[in-house]
Protein backbone atom coordinates (compact mmCIF):
# COMPACT_ATOMS: atom_id res chain seq x y z
CA UNK A 1 0.00 0.00 0.00
CA UNK A 2 2.75 2.46 1.01
CA UNK A 3 4.84 1.56 -2.04
CA UNK A 4 1.95 2.13 -4.42
CA UNK A 5 0.98 5.47 -2.87
CA UNK A 6 4.50 6.85 -2.59
CA UNK A 7 5.23 5.73 -6.16
CA UNK A 8 2.08 7.53 -7.36
CA UNK A 9 3.07 10.72 -5.54
CA UNK A 10 6.61 10.51 -6.86
CA UNK A 11 5.59 9.93 -10.49
CA UNK A 12 3.00 12.68 -10.30
CA UNK A 13 5.67 15.06 -8.94
CA UNK A 14 8.03 14.06 -11.74
CA UNK A 15 5.47 14.75 -14.47
CA UNK A 16 4.04 17.94 -12.93
CA UNK A 17 7.52 19.25 -11.98
CA UNK A 18 8.82 18.85 -15.54
CA UNK A 19 5.68 20.35 -17.13
CA UNK A 20 5.57 23.33 -14.74
CA UNK A 21 9.30 23.95 -15.29
CA UNK A 22 8.88 23.77 -19.07
CA UNK A 23 5.97 26.23 -18.97
CA UNK A 24 7.93 28.53 -16.63
CA UNK A 25 10.89 28.53 -18.99
CA UNK A 26 8.61 29.30 -21.93
CA UNK A 27 6.40 31.96 -20.30
CA UNK A 28 8.00 34.38 -17.83
CA UNK A 29 4.57 35.45 -16.53
CA UNK A 30 3.79 31.84 -15.63
CA UNK A 31 7.16 31.57 -13.85
CA UNK A 32 6.45 34.75 -11.87
CA UNK A 33 3.14 33.26 -10.73
CA UNK A 34 4.38 29.77 -9.95
CA UNK A 35 7.87 30.30 -8.49
CA UNK A 36 6.70 31.98 -5.23
CA UNK A 37 4.18 29.18 -4.64
CA UNK A 38 6.88 26.55 -5.11
CA UNK A 39 9.22 28.46 -2.80
CA UNK A 40 6.50 28.39 -0.14
CA UNK A 41 5.86 24.65 -0.69
CA UNK A 42 9.60 24.08 -0.34
CA UNK A 43 9.82 26.00 2.93
CA UNK A 44 6.74 24.64 4.77
CA UNK A 45 7.59 21.69 7.10
CA UNK A 46 6.26 18.27 6.12
CA UNK A 47 4.52 17.96 9.51
CA UNK A 48 2.48 21.14 8.83
CA UNK A 49 1.51 19.94 5.37
CA UNK A 50 0.55 16.54 6.77
CA UNK A 51 -1.74 18.04 9.39
CA UNK A 52 -3.29 20.43 6.89
CA UNK A 53 -3.75 17.60 4.39
CA UNK A 54 -5.38 15.41 7.02
CA UNK A 55 -8.06 18.05 7.39
CA UNK A 56 -8.52 18.39 3.63
CA UNK A 57 -8.21 14.84 2.22
CA UNK A 58 -9.06 11.31 3.09
CA UNK A 59 -6.08 9.87 4.95
CA UNK A 60 -5.63 7.16 2.28
CA UNK A 61 -4.38 9.82 -0.14
CA UNK A 62 -2.04 11.42 2.40
CA UNK A 63 1.20 9.70 1.30
CA UNK A 64 0.47 10.47 -2.37
CA UNK A 65 0.01 14.16 -1.60
CA UNK A 66 2.98 14.49 0.75
CA UNK A 67 5.37 12.59 -1.57
CA UNK A 68 4.17 14.83 -4.41
CA UNK A 69 4.59 18.06 -2.48
CA UNK A 70 8.09 17.06 -1.32
CA UNK A 71 9.47 15.90 -4.67
CA UNK A 72 7.83 18.41 -7.04
CA UNK A 73 9.98 21.44 -6.06
CA UNK A 74 13.17 19.37 -6.43
CA UNK A 75 12.15 18.30 -9.93
CA UNK A 76 11.01 21.83 -10.80
CA UNK A 77 14.26 23.56 -9.77
CA UNK A 78 16.47 20.96 -11.44
CA UNK A 79 14.50 20.97 -14.68
CA UNK A 80 14.58 24.79 -14.84
CA UNK A 81 18.36 24.65 -14.36
CA UNK A 82 18.64 22.09 -17.16
CA UNK A 83 16.53 24.19 -19.52
CA UNK A 84 18.58 27.31 -18.71
CA UNK A 85 21.80 25.43 -19.44
CA UNK A 86 20.62 24.25 -22.86
CA UNK A 87 23.01 25.34 -25.61
CA UNK A 88 21.59 28.64 -26.88
CA UNK A 89 23.52 28.40 -30.14
CA UNK A 90 21.87 25.07 -30.95
CA UNK A 91 18.46 26.56 -30.21
CA UNK A 92 19.30 29.54 -32.43
CA UNK A 93 20.29 27.12 -35.19
CA UNK A 94 17.02 25.20 -34.83
CA UNK A 95 15.01 28.44 -34.89
CA UNK A 96 16.79 29.65 -38.03
CA UNK A 97 15.94 26.39 -39.80
CA UNK A 98 12.28 26.60 -38.65
CA UNK A 99 12.57 23.32 -36.75
CA UNK A 100 9.25 22.56 -35.01
CA UNK A 101 9.10 22.84 -31.22
CA UNK A 102 8.59 19.10 -30.65
CA UNK A 103 11.84 18.39 -32.49
CA UNK A 104 13.70 20.98 -30.43
CA UNK A 105 12.41 19.29 -27.27
CA UNK A 106 13.23 15.77 -28.49
CA UNK A 107 16.65 16.46 -30.01
CA UNK A 108 18.06 19.40 -28.03
CA UNK A 109 16.33 19.92 -24.68
CA UNK A 110 16.05 16.20 -23.90
CA UNK A 111 19.82 15.75 -24.05
CA UNK A 112 20.56 18.64 -21.68
CA UNK A 113 17.61 18.40 -19.34
CA UNK A 114 17.51 14.60 -18.89
CA UNK A 115 20.54 14.35 -16.56
CA UNK A 116 19.05 17.11 -14.37
CA UNK A 117 15.70 15.28 -14.16
CA UNK A 118 17.42 11.97 -13.38
CA UNK A 119 19.48 13.64 -10.67
CA UNK A 120 16.33 15.24 -9.19
CA UNK A 121 14.44 11.96 -9.37
CA UNK A 122 17.25 10.04 -7.69
CA UNK A 123 17.31 12.48 -4.77
CA UNK A 124 13.52 12.74 -4.89
CA UNK A 125 12.90 9.01 -4.42
CA UNK A 126 14.61 9.12 -1.01
CA UNK A 127 12.66 12.22 -0.03
CA UNK A 128 9.39 10.71 -1.26
CA UNK A 129 9.88 7.72 1.03
CA UNK A 130 10.97 9.78 4.03
CA UNK A 131 8.10 12.22 3.74
CA UNK A 132 5.49 9.65 2.69
CA UNK A 133 6.21 7.37 5.61
CA UNK A 134 6.37 10.34 8.02
CA UNK A 135 2.94 11.42 6.79
CA UNK A 136 1.52 7.91 7.23
CA UNK A 137 2.98 7.83 10.73
CA UNK A 138 1.51 11.20 11.71
CA UNK A 139 -1.83 10.35 10.13
CA UNK A 140 -1.73 6.74 11.39
CA UNK A 141 -3.06 5.51 8.06
CA UNK A 142 -4.26 1.91 8.45
CA UNK A 143 -2.37 -0.89 6.67
CA UNK A 144 0.66 1.24 5.84
CA UNK A 145 4.32 1.10 6.81
CA UNK A 146 3.85 4.38 8.71
CA UNK A 147 1.06 2.88 10.81
CA UNK A 148 3.25 -0.18 11.55
CA UNK A 149 6.06 2.12 12.66
CA UNK A 150 3.55 3.92 14.87
CA UNK A 151 2.48 0.61 16.46
CA UNK A 152 6.11 -0.42 16.98
CA UNK A 153 6.77 2.92 18.68
CA UNK A 154 3.75 2.59 21.02
CA UNK A 155 4.76 -0.94 22.09
CA UNK A 156 8.46 -0.01 22.15
CA UNK A 157 9.06 -2.90 19.75
CA UNK A 158 12.61 -2.09 18.61
CA UNK A 159 12.92 -5.20 16.42
CA UNK A 160 9.83 -4.21 14.39
CA UNK A 161 11.10 -0.65 14.19
CA UNK A 162 14.42 -1.83 12.71
CA UNK A 163 12.69 -4.30 10.41
CA UNK A 164 10.35 -1.66 8.96
CA UNK A 165 13.22 0.82 8.62
CA UNK A 166 15.28 -1.74 6.68
CA UNK A 167 12.21 -2.49 4.53
CA UNK A 168 11.84 1.23 3.74
CA UNK A 169 15.54 1.56 2.82
CA UNK A 170 15.31 -1.53 0.59
CA UNK A 171 12.13 -0.38 -1.15
CA UNK A 172 13.61 3.08 -1.70
CA UNK A 173 16.80 1.55 -3.11
CA UNK A 174 14.89 -0.83 -5.42
CA UNK A 175 12.69 2.01 -6.64
CA UNK A 176 15.77 4.10 -7.43
CA UNK A 177 17.43 1.20 -9.31
CA UNK A 178 14.23 0.54 -11.26
CA UNK A 179 14.01 4.22 -12.22
CA UNK A 180 17.65 4.34 -13.32
CA UNK A 181 17.17 1.12 -15.34
CA UNK A 182 14.05 2.51 -17.02
CA UNK A 183 15.78 5.77 -17.82
CA UNK A 184 18.89 4.11 -19.22
CA UNK A 185 16.55 2.21 -21.58
CA UNK A 186 14.89 5.45 -22.65
CA UNK A 187 18.28 7.06 -23.33
CA UNK A 188 19.47 3.99 -25.29
CA UNK A 189 16.29 4.04 -27.36
CA UNK A 190 16.70 7.77 -27.93
CA UNK A 191 20.29 7.27 -29.15
CA UNK A 192 19.30 4.68 -31.78
CA UNK B 1 15.42 38.81 -55.66
CA UNK B 2 17.36 41.40 -53.63
CA UNK B 3 18.24 42.39 -50.10
CA UNK B 4 19.43 45.93 -49.47
CA UNK B 5 21.38 47.16 -46.48
CA UNK B 6 21.05 50.88 -45.81
CA UNK B 7 23.52 52.67 -43.53
CA UNK B 8 24.02 49.74 -41.17
CA UNK B 9 25.97 50.68 -38.03
CA UNK B 10 27.02 48.36 -35.24
CA UNK B 11 29.28 48.91 -32.24
CA UNK B 12 30.26 46.70 -29.33
CA UNK B 13 30.86 47.93 -25.80
CA UNK B 14 33.33 45.40 -24.50
CA UNK B 15 35.87 46.17 -25.82
CA UNK B 16 34.53 49.41 -27.34
CA UNK B 17 34.67 48.89 -31.08
CA UNK B 18 32.76 50.20 -34.07
CA UNK B 19 32.56 47.25 -36.46
CA UNK B 20 30.13 48.54 -39.06
CA UNK B 21 29.85 52.23 -39.88
CA UNK B 22 27.10 53.19 -42.31
CA UNK B 23 27.38 50.13 -44.54
CA UNK B 24 25.11 50.07 -47.57
CA UNK B 25 25.01 47.26 -50.10
CA UNK B 26 22.56 45.32 -52.23
CA UNK B 27 22.76 41.54 -52.43
CA UNK B 28 21.28 39.94 -55.52
CA UNK B 29 20.85 36.35 -56.72
CA UNK B 30 24.00 34.26 -56.88
CA UNK B 31 27.18 34.39 -54.85
CA UNK B 32 28.36 37.50 -53.05
CA UNK B 33 31.63 37.16 -51.19
CA UNK B 34 32.52 39.03 -48.05
CA UNK B 35 36.25 39.18 -47.52
CA UNK B 36 38.55 41.13 -45.28
CA UNK B 37 40.79 40.83 -42.27
CA UNK B 38 39.67 39.09 -39.08
CA UNK B 39 37.62 41.18 -36.67
CA UNK B 40 36.31 43.73 -39.16
CA UNK B 41 32.70 42.65 -38.77
CA UNK B 42 32.07 40.01 -41.43
CA UNK B 43 30.33 37.63 -39.05
CA UNK B 44 28.52 40.54 -37.38
CA UNK B 45 27.17 41.55 -40.77
CA UNK B 46 25.82 38.08 -41.63
CA UNK B 47 24.40 37.75 -38.11
CA UNK B 48 22.53 41.02 -38.71
CA UNK B 49 21.18 39.67 -42.02
CA UNK B 50 20.18 36.39 -40.32
CA UNK B 51 18.39 38.37 -37.59
CA UNK B 52 20.59 37.20 -34.69
CA UNK B 53 22.09 40.63 -34.05
CA UNK B 54 20.23 43.96 -34.09
CA UNK B 55 22.05 46.82 -35.80
CA UNK B 56 22.44 50.08 -33.83
CA UNK B 57 20.99 51.94 -36.80
CA UNK B 58 20.17 51.44 -40.44
CA UNK B 59 17.74 49.10 -42.13
CA UNK B 60 17.57 45.93 -44.15
CA UNK B 61 15.08 46.02 -46.99
CA UNK B 62 13.72 42.91 -48.65
CA UNK B 63 14.16 40.32 -45.89
CA UNK B 64 10.42 40.12 -45.11
CA UNK B 65 9.16 36.58 -45.55
CA UNK B 66 12.53 35.28 -46.75
CA UNK B 67 13.83 32.02 -45.35
CA UNK B 68 17.48 31.90 -44.33
CA UNK B 69 19.80 28.91 -44.23
CA UNK B 70 23.30 29.11 -42.84
CA UNK B 71 26.62 27.44 -42.29
CA UNK B 72 27.63 28.97 -38.98
CA UNK B 73 31.15 29.97 -38.06
CA UNK B 74 31.01 27.22 -35.42
CA UNK B 75 29.54 23.87 -36.48
CA UNK B 76 26.48 23.90 -34.18
CA UNK B 77 25.85 20.21 -34.78
CA UNK B 78 23.91 17.87 -32.51
CA UNK B 79 27.09 16.10 -31.41
CA UNK B 80 25.17 13.11 -30.00
CA UNK B 81 23.24 12.47 -33.21
CA UNK B 82 24.41 10.87 -36.45
CA UNK B 83 25.54 12.80 -39.52
CA UNK B 84 22.32 11.79 -41.28
CA UNK B 85 20.09 12.87 -38.38
CA UNK B 86 21.90 16.22 -38.21
CA UNK B 87 20.92 16.85 -41.82
CA UNK B 88 17.37 15.46 -41.65
CA UNK B 89 16.89 17.48 -38.45
CA UNK B 90 16.21 20.56 -40.57
CA UNK B 91 14.28 18.81 -43.36
CA UNK B 92 12.94 15.30 -43.30
CA UNK B 93 14.17 14.18 -46.69
CA UNK B 94 16.25 11.12 -45.92
CA UNK B 95 16.96 10.22 -49.52
CA UNK B 96 18.16 13.69 -50.50
CA UNK B 97 20.17 13.97 -47.27
CA UNK B 98 21.88 10.63 -47.99
CA UNK B 99 22.64 11.76 -51.53
CA UNK B 100 24.12 15.06 -50.36
CA UNK B 101 26.22 13.44 -47.65
CA UNK B 102 27.45 10.80 -50.08
CA UNK B 103 28.37 13.49 -52.59
CA UNK B 104 30.28 15.22 -49.78
CA UNK B 105 32.30 12.03 -49.27
CA UNK B 106 30.47 10.98 -46.12
CA UNK B 107 28.70 7.93 -47.53
CA UNK B 108 30.51 5.66 -45.07
CA UNK B 109 29.86 7.94 -42.11
CA UNK B 110 26.10 8.48 -42.42
CA UNK B 111 25.42 6.68 -39.16
CA UNK B 112 28.43 7.91 -37.24
CA UNK B 113 27.72 10.36 -34.44
CA UNK B 114 28.87 13.92 -35.10
CA UNK B 115 31.16 13.68 -32.06
CA UNK B 116 33.05 10.87 -33.82
CA UNK B 117 33.68 12.92 -36.98
CA UNK B 118 36.79 14.97 -37.75
CA UNK B 119 36.64 18.77 -38.06
CA UNK B 120 36.53 18.62 -41.87
CA UNK B 121 33.81 15.96 -41.85
CA UNK B 122 31.71 18.03 -39.46
CA UNK B 123 32.06 21.02 -41.76
CA UNK B 124 30.73 18.94 -44.64
CA UNK B 125 27.74 17.84 -42.54
CA UNK B 126 27.07 21.54 -41.82
CA UNK B 127 27.15 22.31 -45.52
CA UNK B 128 24.74 19.46 -46.33
CA UNK B 129 22.41 20.66 -43.54
CA UNK B 130 22.42 24.20 -44.94
CA UNK B 131 21.86 23.01 -48.50
CA UNK B 132 18.93 20.68 -47.73
CA UNK B 133 16.94 23.38 -45.90
CA UNK B 134 14.30 25.51 -47.62
CA UNK B 135 15.75 28.97 -48.12
CA UNK B 136 15.84 32.12 -50.15
CA UNK B 137 19.04 33.40 -48.60
CA UNK B 138 22.01 31.12 -47.96
CA UNK B 139 24.71 32.42 -45.62
CA UNK B 140 28.03 30.62 -45.60
CA UNK B 141 30.42 31.72 -42.85
CA UNK B 142 33.80 30.26 -43.79
CA UNK B 143 32.13 27.10 -45.11
CA UNK B 144 35.30 25.36 -46.30
CA UNK B 145 37.28 25.89 -43.10
CA UNK B 146 39.21 22.77 -42.17
CA UNK B 147 38.73 20.98 -45.51
CA UNK B 148 41.85 19.50 -47.05
CA UNK B 149 43.06 20.80 -50.40
CA UNK B 150 42.05 17.67 -52.33
CA UNK B 151 38.49 17.68 -51.05
CA UNK B 152 37.87 21.41 -51.25
CA UNK B 153 37.19 21.64 -55.02
CA UNK B 154 34.77 18.69 -54.82
CA UNK B 155 32.83 20.30 -51.98
CA UNK B 156 32.89 23.72 -53.67
CA UNK B 157 31.50 22.09 -56.82
CA UNK B 158 28.76 20.50 -54.72
CA UNK B 159 27.85 23.88 -53.23
CA UNK B 160 27.82 25.41 -56.69
CA UNK B 161 25.45 22.69 -57.93
CA UNK B 162 22.98 22.82 -55.08
CA UNK B 163 23.05 26.41 -53.78
CA UNK B 164 20.45 28.83 -55.11
CA UNK B 165 18.91 32.22 -54.35
CA UNK B 166 20.94 34.91 -52.63
CA UNK B 167 24.20 33.34 -51.44
CA UNK B 168 26.38 35.34 -49.07
CA UNK B 169 29.75 33.74 -48.46
CA UNK B 170 32.43 34.82 -46.01
CA UNK B 171 35.87 33.67 -47.04
CA UNK B 172 39.52 34.55 -46.52
CA UNK B 173 40.57 32.76 -49.67
CA UNK B 174 40.24 34.66 -52.98
CA UNK B 175 40.63 31.31 -54.79
CA UNK B 176 37.35 30.11 -53.25
CA UNK B 177 35.61 33.27 -54.46
CA UNK B 178 37.10 32.84 -57.89
CA UNK B 179 36.03 29.19 -58.12
CA UNK B 180 32.47 29.76 -56.92
CA UNK B 181 31.95 33.13 -58.58
CA UNK B 182 33.11 32.33 -62.07
CA UNK B 183 29.66 33.05 -63.44
CA UNK B 184 29.96 36.74 -62.59
CA UNK B 185 28.96 36.98 -58.93
CA UNK B 186 29.31 40.31 -57.22
CA UNK B 187 32.30 40.72 -54.94
CA UNK B 188 32.01 42.71 -51.78
CA UNK B 189 35.08 43.49 -49.76
CA UNK B 190 34.62 44.76 -46.24
CA UNK B 191 37.45 47.00 -45.15
CA UNK B 192 38.60 47.87 -41.67
CA UNK B 193 36.72 50.99 -40.61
Amino acid sequence: MSLQRILRGFLLALVVGVIVAALSAQFSVFKKLVAPAINVINAVPIASFTLLALMAFHSSQLAVFIAFITVMPIVFYNTIKGIENTDKKLLQMATLFDVPQYKKIFYIYFKTVAPYVVSAATVGIGFAWKSGIAAELIGVVRGTIGANLHTARIFLNTADLYAWTIAIVLLSYLMERAFRFFFSKVVTWKSL
Amino acid sequence: MEISLKNICKSYDDPPQKVLDGLSFTFGDGFTFIMGASGIGKTTLVNIIAGFVKPDSGEIIGMEGKKVSMVFQEDRLLEWETALTNVTFVKKEREYATRLLTQAGLGDSLHKKASELSGGMKRRVCLCRALIADYDVLILDEPFKGLDTELKPIIMQMVKEHAHGIIICITHDPAEAEFLGRDGSANMVLDAQ
